[in-house]
């Protein structure tokens, strides 16, 4: 198996010179390039040639990093790395006689290139009366590696017998201080994602418009994952989904003031992914191939995991190899009507509908996997079969202003929505037992009508009796799972709007919103157990007796059909919920800018614990212009809710204050500075189990075995940030500055009897600072160099956690940019 | 409930000043002799374009005084109510060139360039102001609901954004480049993108326009929808918008109910630090329709069940497992 990290980087060392469509257009561009300089060498101004002025700039350079502490955190959250890069490129160019031959106006721009995560080109184009075309290519690199949920890799205390310097995870990356300690996420990733969007409007003045469009988006790349079967494999996933959408619109503009638009949207989605087992390492002896003993080992994968030898205990959970496959289609078409009208006078009419059904279908889905899981003795299994699904939904929008008198106007906003989602599985099920690694299962020959024609053993099974525990699958099974979700909201927002005088206006209004939110849920199933044990799961008996839907077969096997299947109950949720809005807003001069607003509202009850039942929100700002070089911006918001169901007693607050100063006195210099404070508190009652709990807490209302604990959660951000530029010669400019923010916080510690820290607080105490410096010197006429330090830290306050003891998460980087700017 | 009294007090103190302002704004002989109310529309009252052609007098000689300004205007795509083919559906002198905007300029060229005879943006309305730009860009589903946009009914105009002479940025002729124009008033934001997992805004990825529309849309907090008017995440996270056979209800409520969009100092941009315990925020005792409650052997000083994820690793939904367990 390669090394993961090179796993995860492998796609990256390729696409270092990633070269997408756009990036081809440059070459054109470069075309347009002046052959001699004009008579204006202003860079604001651009150079005029021909029928056109061009402004261009174009900065190219390169990146030197330098990481200390975990790289892996470092590739989570900044991700940049060294190598040469295009820092950017943008070219406008507007007519001069407002007639160009193809366009009259471009704006191209791009940055990213060389190597960067983030990666954009934006293209608008444009002729005047003739077309308007938009695209937009963007590509993130989403690394992720951070290691924070309590790392199940790692063990605690020694593993006896185990091969000497083993690591669960095979060939991985060094680990922390030499020590066995895995500092990988068992979910670590590495996706791409690319997003293109193109429009295009004919006729943009025109009675008639239309609009074209097409996205293109997808998302690839590899992925770690666990599966829960006995232990948790470590599996790899090649992420692979595709998303189109085509789109085509309408605008009539017959009646006066009023617009009419069809658009009709195509959306298909596509994703075939494919997870493997590379975690293939442990022996087991006897020639049979290595197994994954899965992710889990604390506690141990079981007692012992290793025999003298270092081999691998026979009567463990572990896999000789996982597959799974599937062909996931949806296909989403998506009619909208909508419509803007003032043609009367006084009022100003909006509305949309949109209907969209789509079908979604899964093909050849296929999961396998031979080995064993102890529980169970499933030894070989192999799951198959369609899934279908379809999202309808329909959405209803009306907006109106009506001036009621010259300053006074009522807005009322409806919304309706309604969007349900059936979906089925019919999944056919081969399982095949033993009670160890090394002794083939059985298959059994029966002589009973099977559930699938179909189930062929494994190509090491012996003919006999399968050797089956009480909680043993059955040994064929259809099961077919058909579950509904809906939701349909309505809601209206009516508001009336004083217009006091042209410095002050306010708003007052009143929301209602209905929701009401449905799941029901359908199963039947048609299985037969095989001897031995065949009177276990749905057919064990009870008082003696077998219970329905169970035959007892001539060669011993029990077959199974779910008796009078039927849709359950269905659980229906119904909220309302009513609201109050207030605003107030005054400019009493051109330099000063009051706002206020306010939201109370109320539902008799919520969808989740999570969701707040009362809740309140205030936000206040001002923006004062001191003077025509000073500006000054203060704000204040906080939201509160409440849920106070007995066995919820929840609250939430987020409160956030700040200030931001902006100063530039001359051209010479500008200043900038602002800081932050927010403050986020919860707290509501969980239910849990843990043999460290602390002493005398209540049991948990309706659930055996669980008791119940206030949950309390903050969190307290502190956020500064400062810019000052500064140029004391026409051809020079510095520039310094930072981000500084800084978090601490709290949360319940489900275990406070362990005598070390069970899980770290990560990042909710932690600081984060990005400080920053630049230097640019024109050196001739058009062009200027550029050199730039980054400095990224990011630092965790340990807690002596396993965790933070072996692999903290703390870095410091330092990265160093040096660049040269061509521009007119 | 004290949070309830805390915000009482606020709301009770500005709707007083709200009466008090009105009140006092509003005399009973009010008399408004602004140019605005001589060319038949007063500064509260939605501008309707006077088309009697006598009252124009077109942008060449707007151009002879205003001539700087001209040459700027020249460069932005308002040049474009210049060109008389462009102006389909909008004919006749009232909305051509400078006068489009600033209104009939006879009067104001007349008296030798009187100031109060011309329409100025800086003495009007945020109402009035935008009224003048959604007269011909009011007729698309961006701008469709401007009038009853967060922004202008909290008294932010079009010109508070955008500045057809003076832009700093030339595609949209705004004052600044996203996000730091946002960032003028929600400064709140701009502190959540600072923390180490956040949208990539910041770093020129994402603008706040991919999920908000400034202009204001039919959903809350001007949220746009995707295509087929779904919540705007699905947009780019396309991948886990399902229909799923086996769904967690809880994204009924949105994304939002386990995410904080903007920026987060917990990974994965959660709203709490821990993932067992966001979990167990719902598993615990189950609502009216609700989640089940967790098993008594997820015991949580072992290391396993601490990460619910690890092995309820499909948990934005499943296709294939009841428990999530696989996608």
């Amino acid at each position: 198996m390669k090394n993961i990290r090179r796993i995860l980087r492998e796609s990256t060392l390729r696409e270092r010179f990633f070269r997408p469509l756009f990036l081809f257009l440059l070459t054109p561009v470069f075309l347009f390039a002046p052959t001699a300089f004009a008579q204006q060498t202003d860079e604001q101004k651009g150079i005029d040639q021909g029928n056109y002025n061009i402004k261009q700039s174009i900065e190219f350079g390169g990146r030197l990093t330098s990481v200390t502490g975990n790289e892996q955190t470092y590739d989570t959250m900044v991700n940049l790395q060294q190598g040469p890069r295009l820092l950017n490129f943008t070219t406008e160019m507007r007519s001069l006689d407002h007639r160009g031959t193809f366009f009259d106006r471009l704006y191209f721009s791009n940055f990213g290139y060389g190597g960067d995560p983030n990666v954009v080109s934006a293209l608008r184009i444009s002729k005047n009366t003739w077309y308007m075309f938009d695209a937009l290519f963007r590509h993130d690199e989403n690394f992720w590696d951070y290691s924070l949920l309590a790392n199940p890799f790692n063990q605690v205390g020694p593993v006896a017998n185990a091969p000497a310097n083993y690591n669960p995870i095979a060939n991985a990356p060094p680990n922390v201080l030499n020590t066995q300690i895995v500092a990988t996420s068992p979910h670590t990733y590495n996706s791409r994602r690319n997003m293109q969007n193109y429009g295009l409007t004919i006729l943009p003045d025109s009675k008639v418009r239309l609009r074209l469009g097409y996205s293109h988006n997808t998302i690839y790349g590899p992925a770690f994952e666990t599966l829960h079967q006995g232990t948790e494999q470590f599996l790899l996933q090649n992420l692979s989904a595709t998303m189109n959408q085509y789109r085509l619109g309408v605008d009539f503009r017959f009646l006066p003031r009023t617009n009419i638009s069809y658009d009709q949207t195509w959306s298909y989605y596509k994703t075939d992914p494919g997870t493997t087992d590379e975690n293939l390492q442990f022996s087991v002896g006897g020639g049979f191939p290595p197994v994954d003993l899965g992710v889990t080992w604390s506690p141990q994968p079981c007692s012992p995991t290793f025999n003298p030898g270092s081999i691998v205990n026979p009567a463990c959970s572990a896999y000789y190899s996982y597959f799974s496959h599937r062909q996931s289609r949806l296909r989403a078409p998506t009619e909208q009507v909508s419509m803007q009208s003032t043609f009367f006078p006084t009022l100003q009419l909006s509305g949309k509908y949109s209907y969209t059904g789509s079908d979604f279908n899964v093909y050849n889905y296929q999961q396998a996997f031979p080995g064993l899981e102890s529980r169970s003795f499933l030894s070989n299994f192999l799951q198959t079969g369609p899934m279908q699904g379809r999202h309808t939904a329909s959405y209803a929008d009306f907006g109106a202003t009506w001036q009621i008198t010259s300053d006074f106007s009522l807005v009322d906003s409806f919304h309706y929505g309604n969007w349900q989602e059936p979906a089925q599985f019919t999944a056919s099920e081969c399982s095949f037992f033993s009670n160890s690694l090394i002794i083939p299962p059985n298959f059994f020959t029966s002589t009973a009508a099977l559930p699938l024609s179909t189930c062929t053993p494994p190509a090491n099974a012996v003919s006999g009796t399968p050797n089956h525990k009480s909680g043993s699958a059955p040994d064929i099974l259809v099961n077919l799972d058909s579950n509904f979700l809906k939701q349909s909201i309505t809601s209206n927002l009516i508001e009336g709007q004083i217009q006091i005088s042209p410095q002050a206006g306010a708003y007052f209004g009143y929301r209602y919103v209905h929701r009401v939110i449905a799941d029901n849920f359908y199963n039947t199933q048609n299985a037969i157990y095989f001897p031995s044990n065949a009177a276990r799961g749905n057919c064990a008996l009870v008082a003696g007796v077998l219970p329905d839907g169970c035959t007892q077969n001539a060669d011993g096997s029990i077959s199974f059909v779910t008796p009078s299947p039927s849709f359950g109950p269905p659980g229906v949720t119904d909220i309302n919920s009513n609201t109050a809005v207030l605003g107030l807003w005054a400019k009493p001069t051109q330099k000063v800018f009051l706002n206020f607003d306010a939201e109370v509202g109320t539902a008799n009850k919520t969808f989740t614990h999570l969701s707040p039942q009362d809740f309140q929100q205030v936000r206040a700002r001002l923006r004062y212009q001191a003077a025509s070089s000073v500006n000054l911006s203060l704000y204040f918001t906080t939201t509160n809710g409440q849920n106070n169901g007995v066995s919820i007693n929840g609250s939430g607050h987020n409160a956030s204050a700040g200030m931001s100063f902006s100063f530039a006195p001359s051209e010479k210099i500008s200043a900038q500075l602002g800081y932050n404070y927010n403050n986020i508190s919860s707290s509501l009652l969980i239910c849990f189990v843990s043999d460290l709990a602390q002493p005398g807490l209540q049991p948990c209302p309706g659930v055996t075995g669980l008791v119940q604990q206030q949950s309390p959660y903050s969190s307290a951000v502190s956020t500064g940030f400062i810019d000052v530029l500064w140029s004391p010669i026409p051809r020079l400019s510095v520039e310094v500055g930072g981000n500084l923010s800084s978090a601490s916080g709290s949360e319940l510690q489900l275990n406070p009897l362990s005598t070390i820290a069970t899980i770290p607080t990560g990042p909710l105490n932690s600081t984060w600072y990005q400080p920053y410096g630049s230097i640019g010197f024109r050196f001739a006429k058009h062009w200027t160099g550029r050199a730039r330090w980054d400095y990224y830290s990011y630092h965790e306050n340990l807690n002596n956690s396993y965790q933070d003891f072996y692999a903290p998460r703390s870095f410091h980087s330092n990265l160093i940019t040096l660049s040269v700017r061509f521009a007119f | 409930m004290r949070q309830l009294k805390s915000v009482t007090a606020p709301i009770f103190v500005a709707v007083c000043t709200c009466l008090t302002l009105w009140a006092a704004a509003n005399p009973t002989d009010q008399k408004d002799k602004s140019a605005q109310a001589q060319n038949g529309t007063d500064l509260r009252k939605k501008y309707v374009r006077p088309t009697d052609p006598a009252l124009y007098v077109g942008e060449e000689t707007c151009k002879t005084c205003h001539e700087d300004m001209y040459k700027q205007f020249e460069t932005t795509p308002h040049v474009a109510t210049t060109m008389e083919a462009k102006l389909n559906g909008y004919k006749g002198p009232e909305w051509h060139g400078c006068e489009a905007c600033h209104g009939p300029g006879k009067e104001h060229v007349d008296g030798g360039g009187d100031k109060t005879k011309i329409f100025t943006f800086k003495d009007a309305s945020p109402a009035e102001t935008s009224a003048r730009c959604l007269g011909c860009h009011q007729y698309t589903e961006e701008h469709a609901n401007y009038e009853r946009s967060a922004h202008l009914m909290n008294g932010v105009g079009c010109i508070d954004c955008h500045s057809p002479h003076h832009a700093k940025e030339s595609e949209f002729l705004l004052k600044a480049k996203a996000p730091e124009l946002c960032y003028g008033c929600h400064g709140d934001v701009r502190a959540q993108f600072a923390r180490p997992f956040h949208h990539r805004v910041p770093e020129g990825l994402l603008t706040c326009n991919d999920c908000h529309s400034p202009h204001g849309t039919f959903r809350p907090k001007q949220l746009r929808t995707n295509a087929a008017g779904d919540t705007v995440c699905y947009k780019c996270h396309f991948e886990k918008q399902g229909p799923y056979v086996y769904q967690h209800e809880a994204l009924v409520e949105g994304c939002t109910i386990c995410h904080s969009p903007h920026g987060s100092t917990n990974q994965r941009l959660l709203v709490q630090n821990q993932v067992n315990l966001l979990c167990l925020s719902c598993h615990s005792v189950p609502a009216e329709v609700g989640p089940p409650a967790t098993p008594t052997f997820h015991k949580q000083n072992t290391t396993k069940y601490q990460s619910c994820t690890l092995c309820h690793m499909a948990i934005h939904g499943s296709n294939t497992s009841v428990v999530f367990f696989t996608p």
